[in-house]
């Protein structure tokens, strides 16, 4: 999960994370041109992939537990 | 038309402003010339015209527009980091996109003459995915090369979580700090939001840049005035520089003339109407925002 905070920084998601998510991005932009590479979704890709998606899933799994 | 290097201007504005201006401010002011006509521009007859001539909406590549919305902007806020943040993204946006053979009318309504350097073509008559495949082809693509290895070089201070919160949420902490009340959005989402358009700049620079290699397979020409494989043409003026020049130099100076006017009879009282963050004074940072 794109929590881990880099070790003596105080940075709350590590470079790696950022990483990811363009390579992600610019290769699901490529194929989803419309969708992706546009001024919406775009400058919230990062919103979307490292905080919600996150978010949701951790959700899901604490809901998961539960039952 | 430039692409990325509208997002990557903004990093470099902000390093030079500082708590002057919102960063949100200064993103809409470089979004604003093409935010409501982009669309309509791929599907009119004459794209180039209709983007940047007279009669179109070729106004909103104007020092003027910008000057309008920023007014508006703090008539209706009354803050001046906003309305100064719009006035520079908006100006910023013009004048890069003034190296495009479209040009923009910089001093409309004083002149409609288009002011170009021509550096690569204006490319909308290709549709969308033609006219990114055209513009990755040309000197566009170095220019949001050139445009991302300033902001890295020059601006890189202002990608760090610490300007996040020293800078970015005390110039403009009434936004962030709705976003982070009403969305519940901690701080880290927050940064995400402020590093997205830098995000954005850079994804869409290289995903367009590889569609028109290996989708589009355009020969990349980075040569003055390309790419070559596309006809001219697009140019919206038959003047010559010397003419150009001489009317561009009469709408400046008119155009400075009307702003003076504007900042004599309205002007000053509204901006002295206006506020600034308090937090911008005070030095606080963004923990009265988030704590």
């Amino acid at each position: 999960m794109p929590d881990a905070e880099g070790v003596g920084s105080d940075e709350p998601i590590a470079l790696g994370w950022y990483v990811v998510a363009l390579v992600v991005y610019v290769v699901a932009g490529y194929f989803l041109k419309s969708w992706l590479l546009n001024w919406i979704i775009g400058p919230l890709f990062l919103l979307i992939a490292l905080y919600l998606v996150p978010t949701w899933l951790r959700w899901l799994t604490t809901m998961g537990r539960r039952r | 038309m430039s692409w990325a290097a509208h997002e990557f201007e903004n990093y470099f504005i902000q390093k030079h402003v500082g708590l002057k201006a919102s960063f949100l401010g200064i993103a809409l002011g470089t979004f604003a010339p093409d935010l409501f006509t982009k669309y309509f521009v791929y599907a009119a007859d004459d794209p180039a015209k209709f983007h940047r001539g007279w009669p179109g909406v070729g106004f909103s590549h104007s020092l003027m527009f910008g000057v309008v919305f920023a007014v508006v902007i703090l008539a209706i806020t009354r803050s001046r980091n906003w309305a100064l943040g719009v006035l520079i993204g908006q100006w910023a946006h013009v004048l890069t996109d003034a190296s495009d053979t479209a040009g923009v009318m910089i001093f409309f309504p004083f002149s409609t003459e288009p002011v170009t350097i021509s550096m690569w073509k204006h490319a909308a008559v290709a549709g969308r995915y033609g006219d990114a495949a055209a513009y990755y082809s040309s000197l566009g693509a170095v220019w949001d090369f050139f445009w991302l290895v300033m902001a890295v070089l020059f601006a890189y201070q202002t990608f760090r979580h610490s300007y996040f919160r020293d800078v970015i949420v005390p110039a403009d902490p009434r936004v962030w700090g709705w976003l982070h009340r009403t969305l519940h959005l901690p701080e880290r989402a927050l940064l995400l939001i402020y590093r997205g358009l830098l995000f954005y700049g850079l994804g869409r620079l290289i995903a367009w840049f590889l569609y028109a290699r290996f989708g589009a397979k355009t020969p990349f020409q980075p040569v003055w005035g390309g790419p070559s494989y596309l006809p001219a043409g697009n140019d919206l003026s038959d003047a010559g520089p010397l003419e150009v020049a001489i009317r561009t130099s009469i709408g400046g100076v008119l155009f400075f003339a009307f702003l003076w006017l504007c900042w004599q009879v309205f002007g000053r009282r509204l901006w002295n109407r206006g506020y600034d963050p308090p937090m911008t004074a005070r030095g606080t940072g963004a923990h009265a925002v988030f704590h």
